[in-house]
């Protein structure tokens, strides 16, 4: 199973279930056709089935995995971002206060040494 | 107290107008929801974005002209009978922006944070109404600002934007993590229970 991104992962899919417990997703192609056939089967995000009573942990593994591949990349997004935030913050710091558009004021001219 | 007889309950000759909310269309910009709805419509009227946004047409006018708050992108009037016209797919992403802020609306930063951890993972891909300042820089949620300009961005794509400050963005960060973590441990528990069935 792939899981391109979090719009994917959170997406509601159709889930084929036997015996009231989960055993994949069911295959698009044949969603109007299991909505008819197949009366157990259950609509739910992927976290969701996650949650849900399966059949076997190898049914189930490959879906939890995929899950939290797309995880670990947000994870890892965020970690970059944050990251490029603090050099945002270094370079402005290095560059003074004037470039952030403040008005610069001379050293020592606030504590009476300015004539 | 008794009315007197003589006295009409409207004033005379105009006939009583039904009474209409400032936000409801009027036939001509029903047609225009409905158009936009199908893809058949590019741009909508300040009628069909105020009416999305819950807001009236004069409030939506004040925060473009003010440049303060959400303002979906749009074009300015070439003649007075155009008048300024809105992408529609911008005002589709405000309008959630804003219903989703009005949702989880509280007094302070960290209550606001609670309520979108609690609302799972979807709340990292869904669209929320953010500040910028003058040089463009993100400053937090519109609803904590609102001198400011602001945009739709889902969170992911807020905190992939340049901030006024790493200590600024970190609330949110901390936020998308524990939304991630929350999300693991509920499917990492759940494993838990199934690792007796027969593989």
């Amino acid at each position: 199973m792939q899981v391109d991104d979090l719009t994917d992962a959170v997406r509601v899919r159709r889930w084929a279930r036997v015996g009231g417990k989960l055993v994949g997703e069911a295959p698009s192609t044949e969603l109007s056709a299991a909505n008819e056939a197949t009366s157990d089967a259950v609509e739910a995000t992927l976290e969701e089935a996650l949650a849900l009573p399966w059949v076997s942990a190898a049914a189930r593994e490959p879906h939890l995995q995929a899950f939290l591949s797309v995880l670990r990349r947000i994870e890892t997004a965020l970690e970059a971002a944050r990251t490029r935030q603090r050099a945002l913050d270094l370079d402005e710091r290095l560059a003074g206060p004037s470039e952030q558009g403040r008005v610069g004021s001379r050293p020592f001219a606030r504590d009476g040494r300015d004539p | 107290m008794k009315q007197d007889p003589d006295i009409l309950p409207v004033r005379p000759g105009r006939t009583p107008r039904e009474a209409r909310t400032p936000t409801e269309l009027t036939p001509a910009e029903e047609n225009e929801l409905a158009a936009a709805k199908q893809g058949k419509r590019e741009w909508v009227g300040p009628g069909v974005t105020a009416y999305m946004l819950g807001i009236t047409k004069e409030t939506l006018k004040k925060r473009r002209q003010r440049r303060d708050g959400l303002v979906p992108e749009h074009r300015e009037a070439t003649s007075n009978r155009g008048g300024t016209k809105y992408r529609w797919s911008s005002v589709a992403r405000c309008a959630g922006a804003e219903r989703l802020q009005n949702d989880v609306l509280a007094q302070r930063l960290e209550d606001v944070v609670a309520l979108l951890v609690k609302k799972g993972i979807a709340v990292l891909g869904a669209d929320l109404p953010w500040a910028f300042d003058a040089r463009g820089r993100l400053v937090g949620l519109a609803v904590f600002h609102p001198g400011l300009l602001a945009a739709p961005l889902s969170v992911l794509e807020a905190l992939e934007e340049p901030w006024v400050s790493e200590l600024i963005r970190a609330p949110y960060h901390a936020m998308a993590i524990e939304v991630l973590e929350k999300s693991k441990a509920i499917v990492l528990t759940s494993r838990e229970k199934w690792l007796d069935y027969p593989t």
